[in-house]
This record gives structure tokens, sequence and C-alpha cells, in this order.
């Protein structure tokens, strides 16, 4: 059968199940939109995770009487480790600096402030974050040094966070793809079964099965693309809603920006599997009845 | 051409037919005649593989029809074109629209369906009913058509299953005037009846089943063992 005429027995096969074609349309779209969801989620988490990463995982205060050698003397011996991607010293001066710029709101803390009340300190990042501990024990060893922070908790909890809930989202869009292929192949399969005597006529004049299947997989795929399309201009019209939510929630943390690019793949990845989705599904559903 | 070797065919235990041994020739026109559930539906349906024999061999051509792969069915299937008793036609495509279907089948283009088309319905003299639905055709007018859409295929064996059995006497002399024209051209036809005018007017070979076994093959025969 030449394509044109695939085209246009699919596009008759769906007007004349519209309801059930809108029903696992309907489904589809709820699967991808939740897949697209999920993509975002991950997408974003991971730039978190990054932007974690990337901040001092450990802050070192010295004490008072530090003098600039001495804590440079310790930044040394630690970067002699090699274990260390940066070490950054934080003078008293930088610090009331940083200080007096976070605190611009409320003047009343600025008064009776000098450089000498806040304590210099080293920002140390590691290369790998299971190095943190050898680093902090290195530190906790200087006596001059009078506090630590240790981000490592923080940033292990997100990453545990986050892999959770890829893990989570991964099973529900896998459930949901599941519950998507068997609606394909009940929609399909009622479309088919309404006409399962031409499909019967079609064998016994002649046609071959690639005749009779075409326009039911391509049905299927086109199923499979449509409800990709929608659920990813549903979540472009969505997401300017939702960031600022979420932000809203996450204060101190950057939302990554959700790039066109990555809508654009999301949107191509999605079409892709909801065509072969729809495909599978309704070549299921014709082999069946391609006994005759 | 056409060969059935010691074919048994058994529903559920029960058999519908028992070693039957048959031999078609090229460009014959023959009668299957018996009573209702004698074999006869099931030896066509045997022949275009609808079924499968619980014994024996099909032969047509070179072919060896039970043991023909899946994908060589509609190869088969376009070399023997079925008038079924119950039409089958296409219930939602218009006349013209059943037989391009056909056409469409066996690799004809759009241009070669515009030209074809017209002239097979001519033929079985349906022009005028060219866009009515099945439904809109009367009893002879579906007969013809289902016998349109057989021609279309252009197939070597033309088998009409009781083929005036739903439609006036008017209608099936027409009906079997064309069978005859169609043989006459070089197709092998093979019709099913229990119309006895007909098999005694045409003297042709008749075969006689009857629970399920051939009890008479006779050249020129006639409806009834003389």
């Amino acid at each position: 059968m030449r394509l044109p005429k695939i085209f246009r027995t699919s596009f008759e096969y769906i007007r004349r199940n519209k309801w059930l074609t809108a029903t696992s349309l309907l489904v589809m779209t709820l699967t991808f939109f939740l897949t697209s969801i999920f993509a975002v989620a991950a997408f974003g988490s991971s730039k978190i995770l990054k932007e974690l990463e990337h901040r001092p995982q450990i802050t070192a205060y010295f004490k008072d009487d530090a003098s600039e050698q001495e804590v440079l003397a310790v930044k040394n011996t630690l970067e002699q480790t090699g274990l260390t991607s940066s070490v950054e010293y934080v003078s008293k001066e930088e610090a009331l600096t940083i200080f007096m710029g976070l605190s611009q709101e409320d003047p009343a803390l600025l008064e009776g402030i000098s450089s000498n009340v806040l304590p210099a300190s080293l920002e140390v990042k590691a290369v790998n974050l299971s190095d943190l501990p050898q680093l902090a024990e290195l530190l906790e060893q200087e006596p001059l040094l009078e506090d630590l922070q240790f981000y490592k908790d923080v940033v292990e909890k997100f990453r545990r966070l986050t892999a959770a809930a890829r893990l989570l989202g991964f099973g529900l869009v896998g459930i949901l793809s599941l519950i998507s292929l068997l609606i394909v192949l009940v929609t399909i399969g009622m479309t088919i079964t309404t006409r399962g005597e031409e499909i019967e006529i079609m064998r016994l004049v002649g046609a071959s099965d690639g005749q009779i299947r075409g326009p039911f997989i391509l049905q299927g795929a086109l199923l499979g693309v449509v409800s990709a399309l929608i659920s990813v201009i549903l979540l472009c019209l969505l997401l300017p809603f939702l960031v600022p939510y979420i932000s809203g929630a996450l204060t101190s943390i950057p939302l990554p920006e959700v790039s066109p690019a990555f809508l654009v793949g999301l949107l191509v990845g999605e079409a892709v599997f909801g065509m072969l989705i729809g495909s599978f599904g309704s070549w299921i559903a014709v082999r069946k009845y391609l006994r005759v | 051409m056409i060969k059935f070797e010691d074919i048994t065919k058994e529903y559920n235990g029960l058999a519908a037919l028992s070693e039957v041994n048959l031999e078609i020739k090229e460009g014959e026109f023959l009668f299957l005649v018996g009573p209702s559930g004698a074999g006869k539906t099931t030896l066509i349906k045997l022949l275009i593989r609808e079924e499968l024999p619980t014994a024996g061999e099909i032969y047509y051509d070179s072919w060896e029809v039970s043991q023909l792969p899946r994908k060589e069915l509609p190869r088969l299937r376009r070399e023997i074109g079925i008038v079924f008793q119950d039409f089958k036609l296409l219930p939602r495509k218009t006349a013209v629209e059943n037989i391009c279907f056909v056409l469409d089948v066996v690799g004809k283009g759009p241009e070669e369906q515009k030209e074809l088309a017209p002239e097979i319905l001519k033929l079985v003299d349906l022009e005028e009913q060219r866009d009515q639905f099945p439904y809109q055709l009367s009893g002879g007018e579906k007969q013809r058509l289902a016998i349109a859409r057989a021609l279309a295929a252009e197939p070597k064996v033309l088998i009409a299953d009781e083929p005036t059995g739903m439609i006036d006497p008017a209608s099936a002399w027409n009906v079997i005037n064309l069978l005859r024209k169609i043989n006459e051209l070089g197709s092998t036809v093979i019709m099913a009846t229990h119309n006895a005018a007909v098999v005694d007017t045409l003297k042709q070979r008749v075969v006689e089943l009857d629970k399920g076994k051939i009890i008479r093959d006779q050249k020129e025969g006639e409806y009834a063992a003389s």
C-alpha cells in the first residue's frame, strides 16, 4: 500500500473511533506529561547538585590571633595533599565585606562591627567528596583552628534525595508507560474488533499482513507522537508558573534555567518513545486478528 | 492444476471430509453438489487455506497448500478468486471502492485503478451502481459485485460458493452466464450449488459430496445421479 493511502486509512480509523482514540490520547498524554515533569526535575536537581558541589565543602574558621602567614601555611599543607580542587583564603577584612553585603537590609547588625569580630577562614573544596573527611581531620589537628563547618552532609543528603526522587520517577514513568501500552492495546484492539470482519475479508482476497497492519501501526504511532507533543506544550505553558513557586522554596540556591534545547530534546525523545509504544501496541493488537 | 490427496478434515473429532481425492484441470468448469453439510464449503476453505486439513495434501500448481509459508498465502489467494456464499463485501466501501481495494491489494496504482474498476463493473453490469454501498444493492447486484471483486485480481481459478443461493432465478441466470463467460476466457471455475436447473442445463463435470465423501464424479453430469 502506498504511503498516502496508509495515512488516509489511518485517519479513517481514528475518525470512526473518536472516543476510544480520545481516551488513549488522554492516558498517553498524562504519561508523557509526568515523564516531562520528572525529566525537568531530574535535569534541575542535577544542576543544583553540581552547584552545591561547587560551593566550599569545608569552611575552616581560625582563631583571632592566627596571622595571615599561619593560615596560608595551613592552606599550603592542604594543597600539598593533592586532594583539594581549591583552597581559598578569606581574610577578616573580606569576611566583613561579605557580611556587610549580606546584612545591608539590617543596619542595626552593622553597628559596632569591625573586621576584628569576624574570623579569617579557609574555604576548601575537594576533588572527590569522599576525601572530605580526611581533609577535615587534617584541619582539626591544627591548633589555630576555631571552628569547622562541614558541608558534606548537606551535599550527601541532597544527593541521596535526588537519587531517591529519580528512582521513584523512573518507577512511576515505567508503570505509566506500561499502562499506556495496555490502553493502546485496548483501543486499537477495539478498533480492530469492530473491523474484524473486514480484516478477515482483506486476508481472504489476498491482502498481505503488511497491507492490513500498516494503517493500524501508523494509527498507534500517530497517537504516541501527538500525545508527546501535547504533553511538552502543556509543560511549556506550565513552567513559567511552576518556576517562581519552586524558587520561593529554595531561597539560597539559584534555580537552573530550563533551556529550549532541553525541551526540544524532551519532545523528540518522547515522540520517538510514543511512536514505539503506539506502533508496538498496534502490532500486538493486530497480530491476533491475522490468523486467517 | 488442483489436486486433493486423501484429504480428511475433522472438527472436534467429527469428520467434515474424509479421504477425499479430487483432481481439477486447468480451464475446467466443475459443479460441486450435495446436501448442506456435505463438505462443499469445507473443501473450498481448505483450498485457500482458510482452514488446514487434518490429514492429506492439497496441491495448487506446484504449491502444497497446507505447507505454504504464511508469507506466501496472499499470492495463493490472489490466484484463486472466491465468491463467498455471504458475499463478504466490505460494508463501508462503495461498489467501486470494493473493486479498487482488491486492485490495490494486487499492486495496481491509483491511475490503473481508475481505469480498470469501471471496466470490471461494466463486465458485471453494475456501472450505474458504482457509488452505492453494499446495503443499497439488491441480492443479485451484491452477488455480481462479489464476482466482479473476485475477478479484479485476475485469478486463474474462480470459486463460487452457492452463487445463486440468495438471489432470484432471473438474477441467478445472469450470474451463471457471467461465470460461463469467465470460464470461456480461460479461468477454471468451481461452483458449489444446490441449483439443479443450472447444473442440468450446463452439462458440465459434476462432483457430488455426501457426508464428507465423494460419491460421484461425472463428466457432463446432472444434478441428481441418474
